[in-house]
């Protein structure tokens, strides 16, 4: 064999190394990237598509129940603005998160000081509230639903009214409490420029309020277009967080590239979402299945007493060219005295909308530019799903032998964690943090230089 | 469609590969070796608070990776020469 062919050779067997560690990272890597690329993109207003339906804040219902004496139900309504068309039929329902039961079918009313018939083109504001102007369509549920502690509840509009840009609010109102309407809406900026009047979305709702009328607030959590969104509660202590999640998903309508296929959860130390680097401190991640499920994950990070985040949100994994949109929670939560004190849904991302750059145009006798772009693009981009099929090869071979030794050996080999508990502790030696910090992190670079060298060494005198 | 011709191409050759190995069964190793690695997890603790013992458990799972896939070329090579008329 010439010395040629075995250069090649052992180029091969090290690119195979690399490639196999790049599979065996590759999911996890996956995530962390999406994660902190989109969180802060965000597609606006003229531009929405499925997922990018959320954006609900329970911020306005803290004046309300602050002001109740007796909260004993909310009830819950939603309502165009800016609108300008006759009634037309709507029909919005809420359902039992777990059982999926019918609890409540709208009736279409033109609200106060509209009716059907004075609609007009334009529509005042009508009232002082400068943020509820226009005249609006009110889907009101006749009868009172008590939406009580600690449940999910989704809210659906069937059929929406209209089939332009459209304004929408979900409205709380809590009551006995129920003289101030304007007091206890939700402005639900995020949800408008619907365009697409026979979709259904479902928003969830999880109320958490006082019976008797003190500040809990009312948390909305993160609304998503008709086929998935998610709930989490948090519990625990510095040294086991639980993270009770549960999820909605309709995979009927996603195609196998854009379907969502993990819930991943990055708990976040000290950091801030945005444009802003934060600090990861764990992540996790959920396989999702169709229908609705419920799951508990335990982080065993070391929690120090602080504040920490904790963003959850929607993934698919497997495929490349992500045309699927995704919505999150991010959680805030603080450990106090070794405990979890206490978590609010603060805020919820925007949708993410992954735009390929290789989008069709529109081929015609003033765009011959867009045909050349499609012909192209026919020509030599291949389909997203053309890569997925390689993720699966690994999943076939990973515990034959001989990689399943390996793989076997890297399982256990990563169960070994500093997070144990230690056989003796060192750490309470004063100063050794200070001392042997900086020392690990040259023998850390020192290590992995003499095994480089180590390495090549034994790469150039491979018998082959 | 050129590009997905030739990642098809790619695709089943892996796979041609891949199939043969999906044959074998499962592998199984030793509770024990699992047992003793659990052990060493408290000193591990211990000591990785002065030396990066982290840097060597990456570079033992470096060293596994590129030993089992050498074990898989020195296998496909000795199927290899067996053809005739090859050398």
């Amino acid at each position: 064999m010439s010395q040629r062919l075995r250069t090649k050779i052992k180029l091969l067997i090290a690119l195979f190394v690399v490639l196999f560690m790049v599979l065996s990272m590759g999911l996890v890597a996956n995530a962390q990237t999406l994660i902190y690329d989109n969180l802060s993109e965000g597609n606006g207003n003229n531009n929405r598509t499925i997922g990018d339906q959320n954006g609900i804040f329970a911020g306005s219902l803290y004046t309300a129940q602050a002001t109740s004496s007796n909260v004993n139900l909310i009830r819950a309504y939603v309502a165009q603005t800016s609108e300008t068309q006759s009634s037309k039929p709507t029909v919005a329902k809420i359902y039992d998160f777990d059982t999926k039961a019918l609890l409540a079918t709208s009736r279409n009313v033109i609200s106060y000081p509209w009716t059907p018939d004075t609609i007009t083109t334009i529509c005042p504001t009508f009232n002082t509230d400068a943020s509820i102007e226009g005249c609006y369509t009110e889907y009101y549920f006749p009868d009172s639903i008590n939406l009580n502690n600690n449940k999910t509840y989704i809210f659906a509009i069937e059929s929406l009214y209209g089939t332009v840009d459209t304004d929408l609010q979900l409205r709380l109102r809590t009551e006995p409490d129920d003289d101030s309407f304007n007091s206890s809406y939700l402005p639900t900026d995020d949800i408008n420029s619907i365009t697409d009047s026979t979709q259904d979305f479902i928003f969830s709702i999880y109320s958490d309020y006082s019976p008797a009328g003190t500040s809990t607030p009312v948390i909305i959590n993160p609304i998503d277009f008709n086929t998935r969104f998610t709930d989490i509660s948090i519990t625990g202590s510095s040294t086991s967080v639980d993270f009770d999640i549960d999820y909605f998903l309709d995979t009927s309508e996603y195609t196998s590239q854009n379907r969502p296929d993990v819930i991943n959860i990055s708990i976040l130390a000290n950091g801030f979402l945005g444009d802003q680097q934060v600090d990861t401190v764990q992540n996790f991640i959920l396989p999702l299945q169709n229908g609705t499920s419920s799951k508990v994950l335990t982080s065993t990070y070391n929690h120090s007493d602080g504040d920490y985040i904790a963003y959850v949100n929607f993934f698919n994994l497997t495929s490349n060219n992500l045309t699927f949109t995704q919505t999150g929670i991010i959680a805030n939560y603080s450990i106090v005295g070794g405990v979890v004190d206490s978590f609010s849904i603060d805020t919820v991302s925007d949708g993410l909308n992954i735009t390929s750059q290789t989008q069709y145009q529109e081929c015609s006798i003033s765009n011959i530019y867009g045909c050349f772009v499609n012909a192209l693009i026919f020509t030599f981009v291949p389909e997203s799903n053309t890569f997925d099929r390689f993720v699966g090869l690994y999943e076939t071979i990973e515990n034959k032998p001989p990689f399943g030794y390996v793989t076997a050996i890297i399982d256990d080999l990563s169960g070994i964690t500093s997070s144990t508990t230690p056989a003796f502790d060192l750490s309470n030696i004063p100063f050794i943090a200070a001392i042997f910090d900086p020392l690990k992190a040259l023998l850390a670079i020192g290590l992995w230089v003499i095994y480089a060298f180590f390495f090549m060494g034994r790469l150039s005198k491979i018998d082959i | 469609m050129i590009i997905d011709f030739i990642i098809n191409v790619i695709y089943t050759v892996i796979l041609v590969i891949v199939n043969i190995f999906a044959t074998l069964p499962d592998v199984t190793i030793s509770a024990d070796l699992s047992s003793a690695l659990q052990q060493i997890s408290p000193y591990y603790a211990s000591i990785a608070i002065i030396f990066p013992i982290g840097v060597l458990l990456s570079i033992l799972a470096f060293e596994l990776v590129y030993e089992g896939f050498y074990l898989l070329y020195k296998l496909v090579r000795w199927a290899y020469i067996k053809i005739p008329f090859v050398n």
